[in-house]
């Protein structure tokens, strides 16, 4: 097991790592930017140290700072945390060269998954159903109009290099074509520095599931059952729930089976998930791996009771897997309620300031994973996250009744929230349905689903 | 106006030290010094060493008068420069640097090695060494307090 672990990020999840670091009774350096001085993660660390200015490229991402970080605190292992460095391939490479551990799939591992075209050919090899598409990065403007006419118009242009939903762009028609993808090609290459772009059939009214996979680097992998993200703001996840309330058996256990063993065979290691589209029929295509621990994984913590971090930490130092597939019980069902720094009602527009007061839920079934507190300046440079509430129930029916009476209690003050999205949403006929489908909010306007101001 | 010793440092903290704090996080800074009167207000930071323990970064605070300590009020402010690391790693001294010697704006005091690329730390204005605050060789992170220098004493040719 690893002597010291360096925490490489902010926010609510260097805390969450460093809750497992401690249980692993494995000291933590958090290493942070300089408007993070006064962050809760810096607070609670063993050690702390600055490794450069706000912006993020000089900090966060600065791949140099972050290793002489690890190495002068003498740690022997790196945890990415999700976003910044947590799948780049070139910073885990980096991590092996001085013999530090980069907590995530090794080097070449990384780089095998990263392109989302690849990985798609790869694992339709191994049996995995995938969208309807470009074979291949589009060559030009005359093979993407002769590729999208026999994939089947609308599609969805993708950067193959992309992430987080950046950069895609919807074509409904060979003009459109003509038009987006130029567009598409300067804003990847200014996003990702590579504008290669692929596309797929888009899949209307679709769903958006994902299942959890586990493996160590002696070949055994289970599965941790799936989460549903269909409620999402032009494709980033605002609400995930698991498991899927639009599945139901066999096709929920065959997604599980097809998705361990497809990644299994494929040689892929550490945690990962999956990402399916899922269409009205229940027919079910693979769209892109992401290799990190995601921001919604403590949905599945809730229903399996295992600790993804420390799993993850368990397997990058070699450990093997200390549970078989049917060791895994998934029980119950469990809600995550992303709250952000956002005005739903100007368009989600990003906010910061001094929070002035802040109550957390608490009581049965329910988990907050947040680094606000009273006092707390949110810095304006990084993400808006600002708390994860989870709630867990028996049945989707008592999950809800949770995250509806939690909703309520939260408070955050000084600083405007989406709470009021989320306390209309719980209510929504669609959402307590299960009719939501990943495209209700950009058509819908999330502003209707606002409740009324208590 | 109370010629009360205590109530005049009381007063003098109270006003000075929240935006002296402030400035010195703002800006990063080891130490700051200022004279009112007869007072002298230092605040000086104890942020955490890149391998030291946990807990905020705080404060230590000094309010003393002048006549007690025997230094002389002060003709003309002084002021003082902090010179901090511009990356993480390991700090070493420029050959010779010590405190008194006077140095040209410009001058590289030391460089900080990261990955064994040195970073140089240079004196951002003229003036005297006053304090090495860091040791030779020690592990250093971003923004962290090395040198610091009076400023506008100094004649040392820039380099």
């Amino acid at each position: 097991m690893f002597a010291k672990i360096l925490i490489a990020n902010r926010g609510e999840i260097a805390v969450r790592i460093l809750r497992t670091c401690r249980e692993l009774d494995i000291p933590a350096v958090v290493a942070f930017s300089e408007p993070d001085r006064e962050s809760l993660a810096v607070e609670q660390a063993d050690e702390a140290i600055c490794i450069g200015p706000a912006e993020a490229r000089r900090s966060y991402l600065n791949q140099p700072a972050l290793i002489s970080a690890a190495l002068i605190t003498g740690c022997d292992a790196i945890h990415p945390g999700y976003g910044f460095l947590s799948e780049d391939a070139s910073f885990a490479e980096a991590c092996a060269a001085h013999d530090l551990v980069f907590i995530g799939p090794r080097a070449q591992v990384i780089e095998r998954f990263a392109s989302k075209y690849a990985v798609r050919r790869m694992l339709a090899a191994t049996g995995l159903p995938t969208v309807p598409g470009s074979t291949g990065i589009v060559a030009d403007l005359a093979d993407a109009l002769s590729q999208a006419e026999a994939a089947g118009y609308p599609v969805l242009l993708k950067p193959s290099a992309g992430g987080g939903g950046r950069g895609m762009r919807l074509v409904r028609s060979p003009r459109e074509m003509e038009t987006s993808l130029p567009l598409a090609r300067s804003e990847a290459r200014a996003a990702f520095g590579d504008d290669s772009l692929y596309f797929e059939r888009w899949i209307e009214e679709n769903r958006h599931v994902e299942v959890q996979v586990l493996i160590d680097s002696h070949g055994n992998g289970i599965h941790l059952g799936e989460r549903d993200c269909s409620v999402q703001r032009r494709h980033q996840k605002i609400i995930e729930e698991g498991p899927s309330p639009a599945m139901e058996e066999p096709a929920r256990e065959r997604l599980r089976d097809l998705a361990i063993r497809s990644v299994l065979s494929a040689g892929y290691e550490n945690v990962g998930t999956l990402e399916f589209l899922l269409d009205r029929e229940g027919n079910f295509f693979f769209i892109e791996i992401n290799c990190r621990i995601q921001v919604e994984h403590p949905v599945t913590e809730m229903l399996t009771g295992v600790d993804l971090v420390a799993e993850q930490i368990r397997v990058a130092a070699g450990e093997r897997l200390t549970m078989t597939q049917e060791q895994v019980q998934l029980r119950g069902h469990a809600i995550e309620f992303r709250i952000t720094a956002e005005d739903p009602l100007d368009n989600f527009s990003p906010q910061a300031g001094l929070v002035t007061d802040l109550h957390l839920p608490e009581g049965p079934g329910v988990r907050v994973d947040t680094h606000l507190f009273p006092g707390y300046e949110i810095p304006p440079y990084y993400d808006s996250l600002l708390a994860k509430l989870v709630v867990w129930g028996e049945t989707r029916t008592e999950a809800l009744a949770r995250g509806r009476r939690a909703l309520e209690e939260m408070t955050i003050e000084g600083v405007t929230t989406n709470l009021p999205f989320h306390r209309g949403i719980v209510d929504n006929a669609a959402f307590v349905d299960a009719e939501v489908s990943t495209n209700l909010l950009d058509r819908v306007g999330p502003a209707a689903f606002v409740g009324e101001p208590a | 106006m109370s010629t009360d010793p205590a109530q005049a440092i009381a007063r003098a903290a109270a006003e000075l030290v929240p935006p002296l704090t402030e400035r010195l996080h703002r800006l990063g800074l080891g130490e700051i010094e200022v004279r009112q009167g007869d007072l002298r207000v230092r605040v000086v930071a104890h942020d955490k060493p890149a391998t030291g323990a946990g807990g905020r970064a705080g404060v230590e605070v000094t309010v003393s008068r002048l006549s007690d300590d025997g230094d002389p009020p002060p003709s003309a402010q002084r002021s003082l420069e902090g010179l901090t690391s511009p990356a993480v790693g390991h700090f070493v001294y420029a050959d010779g640097l010590g405190p008194g010697l006077p140095v040209g704006n410009g001058t590289e005091i030391g460089y900080v090695e990261m990955l064994g690329i040195r970073h140089e730390v240079r004196a951002t204005a003229a003036g005297v060494v006053r304090h090495l605050v860091a040791e030779s060789g020690e592990p250093v992170e971003y923004g962290q307090l090395l040198v610091e220098l009076e400023r506008g004493t100094g004649g040392g040719p820039p380099a």
